[in-house]
């Protein structure tokens, strides 16, 4: 009775909720307050794949509910955004009988990576992909370690685990070899180094022996081709494997095979694609009509956007403060233009969550990459724009070549008046104030 | 003159923009005509501290600062020797408590510590939030963001937001790029730091106005008061 009072509540409010164009965990939540076991009460398909990670798994989680839907399979999920319990609760809701059995063949999940160990154990995930642990939040997230353990909770050895099997930190998961584990990754190509760009951040060292790890190459950060000299630790047979990436086509091959086209070649959005192949290459559909389907697919333009304006190219590149991982992608892809260019660093907020000043994360930024990426000016934009002038200086970036403006607003006529190109590198929350700047301009 | 700076397990104590701390030391020294030399070590080096002008080591996870701790203890000895002679030392976050006499972690597991200075760390509930210390040690007041689960007492009184210094020893629980953020305190500290190598040393102006611009938007931002 409980179940059906509040699958039923649950209904209701999704109604409600469609009619005043509300959020996504309301009904979720007034169907958990009516039963804390609601999660237990589903009846659910046998396919159920859940993405989590610190950055990606929108992403990831979207490609593979696109491709199922354009498969012709039902799928149940979360769509909307919100990756807690109560939206997982909601989007079940939304596809069950008012029984509990939920009409779909598969439920795909976006799961806040501590919210998981409240729902994995109700759910029981079939697999689960952990794009990354990377620096983010730290506020409400404290650091990769925690983070760790949050995911460790929420998942037990019945779960086959889908990794980046370029990035050592996610090692720590099947360090006594006890869970079922394929990995992707991307061979090397045209922009791996070999010099170590980009400092490691979250792991240096072996996680078995604690050894400074090497690399045969590095493709951002701790991400690459690694090993311990002294021990066996390296990086594990990768099952989903970019084999060449095309910048010019925005193409990548998978396992030297399936080629599939990209709306842009950011390294974090190959990442993704390859978890999603991963995965829906393992839960049984075939390759061929899975390498079609994601290039058919209309793939997120949140991310990243470009505008041609004559003979000048606009690129904007929206990230997440708090994340210096999300900033030194952006980085590593405007060193990849020889041309001569502006930058634009700026967010409204650090963070919605919180009123917290908190910069540091700055510091984990490689801006002085920018020394030599032909770069004519930056512009710094915001409450903190001289929080963020001092990080560059100390990059050692010419000060002559650093502005800074109050907002947006204030730096529109440099903006407009460059006939540069233009890498906008800002927070998701100065993306659309910048697109509203350029305005007719693109 | 040259100046040594061992920035210690900047593999594992580094979790919050620390180097930042580094980049703002070499920045102004160089620009003093000081030739700064950085040493990276970490668990697996041995650790010379008779080389070095400066010790720095930032904040950890729980699990790495154990780690890092269990290395140091072995130059316990050397560094009360360091402390005692007036070596300079600029610990944040963290790594305070690994000076203290001894730590408790969440699962209540005493690790003995440093033993350089008298006070211990309890962890308990998490402290997060950005702070405005008051402290003897500089005529401004020191900014920054605090993010760790360990508090500090000494008999019992807790002197979390205490700015410590003693000799040259300096620390504080505010992590990341505190010498960024406190231009003040860099002038203080380096000017501090040269003197003590030459007395006669001729100081240099120092080149941080965009720092003192975002010191003096951030204090008007968060409605603290300032002394600058």
């Amino acid at each position: 009775m409980k179940k059906f009072i509040s699958i039923f509540t649950g209904k209701i409010f999704i109604f409600l909720g469609k009619l005043l164009n509300r959020g996504s965990a309301i009904p979720g939540k007034a169907a958990y307050i009516l039963n804390k076991n609601i999660l237990s009460d589903f009846i659910l398909p046998q396919k159920i794949i859940a993405v989590t990670g610190s950055s990606g798994k929108g992403s990831t989680s979207k490609i593979i509910a696109e491709v199922y839907k354009n498969l012709g399979y039902k799928v149940a999920y979360n769509s909307k955004g919100s990756n807690e319990r109560n939206a997982i609760i909601t989007t079940l809701i939304e596809n069950c009988t008012l029984k509990g059995k939920v009409n779909t063949d598969i439920c795909v999940f976006e799961m806040d990576e501590r919210y998981a160990k409240y729902v994995f154990p109700y759910i029981k995930p079939s697999h689960v992909i952990v794009t990354n642990i990377t620096r983010d939040q730290p506020p409400r997230q404290r650091n990769c370690e925690f983070i760790l353990n949050e995911i460790l909770k929420a998942i037990d050895y019945n779960v086959h685990l889908i990794l980046n099997g370029d990035d050592p930190y996610l090692r720590y998961f099947n360090l006594n070899d006890k869970y079922n584990v394929s990995y992707y990754g991307i061979e090397r190509q045209q922009y791996s180094y070999t010099n170590n760009l980009f400092d490691p951040l979250n792991i240096y060292l072996c996680p078995i022996c604690n050894a400074k790890l090497k690399y045969n190459y590095y493709h951002i950060e701790s991400l690459g081709d690694y090993y311990c000299e002294k021990c066996s630790f390296k990086r594990p047979v990768i099952n989903y494997a970019v084999t060449n990436c095309d910048y010019t086509s925005n193409s990548i091959v998978i396992n030297k095979l399936h080629t599939i086209y990209l709306s842009n070649t950011l390294l974090f959005n190959i990442y993704n694609v390859a978890a999603a192949f991963a995965y829906l290459s393992l839960s049984g559909l075939n390759e061929d009509d899975t390498a079609k389907c994601i290039c058919e697919i209309a793939m997120d333009q949140k991310l990243y956007m470009h505008f041609k304006k004559d003979q000048q190219d606009i690129h904007i590149l929206s990230c997440k403060a708090e994340n210096a991982s999300t900033y030194n992608q952006a980085i590593l892809f405007a060193m990849r233009s020889k041309k001569e260019k502006i930058i634009v660093l700026g967010w409204k907020e650090i963070s919605r969550r919180y009123k917290h000043f908190d910069i540091s994360w700055l510091y984990d930024i490689s801006f002085e990459l920018l020394k030599e990426a032909e770069v004519k000016e930056i512009i710094c934009a915001g409450d903190q724009r001289y929080d963020i002038a001092a990080r560059l200086k100390y990059a050692e970036i010419d000060t002559n070549k650093i502005k800074v403006f109050k907002d947006l607003q204030e730096a529109k006529q440099s903006i407009l008046s460059s006939d540069t190109d233009i890498y906008a590198i800002l927070n998701f929350d100065y993306v659309e104030p910048f697109k509203a700047i350029l305005g007719d301009n693109i | 003159m040259k100046i040594a700076i061992g920035y210690l397990y900047y593999d594992l104590m580094n979790l919050y923009g620390e180097s930042g701390n580094i980049k703002v030391l070499k920045y102004q020294l160089e620009r003093q005509n000081i030739e700064c030399k950085i040493y990276k070590l970490s668990i697996n080096d041995n650790i010379d501290f008779n080389i070095l002008d400066m010790i720095y080591i930032g904040s950890g996870s729980e699990e790495k600062t154990i780690l890092a701790l269990n290395h140091l203890m072995q130059y316990s000895k050397q560094i009360k020797d360091a402390f005692d002679s007036g070596k300079f030392f600029l610990i944040t976050g963290n790594a305070i408590e690994m000076f203290g006499k001894y730590i408790i972690d969440l699962s209540d597991i005493k690790t003995k510590a440093l033993g350089i200075l008298d006070y211990y760390a309890v962890h308990g509930k998490r402290t997060v939030g950005d702070v405005c210390l008051k402290t003897e040690f500089s005529d401004e007041k020191i900014i920054g963001f605090v993010n760790h689960q360990g508090a500090l007492y000494i008999n019992e009184e807790k002197i979390d937001r205490h700015f410590i210094y003693e000799n040259n020893f300096l620390a504080t629980y505010v992590l990341g790029p505190l010498l960024a953020r406190n231009p003040h305190l860099t002038k203080k500290i380096i000017k501090r730091l040269l003197l003590y190598k030459d007395s006669e040393y001729s100081i240099k102006p120092f080149d941080i106005d965009i720092e003192e611009k975002a010191y003096v938007e951030f204090i008007n931002a968060k409605n603290y008061t300032s002394n600058i």
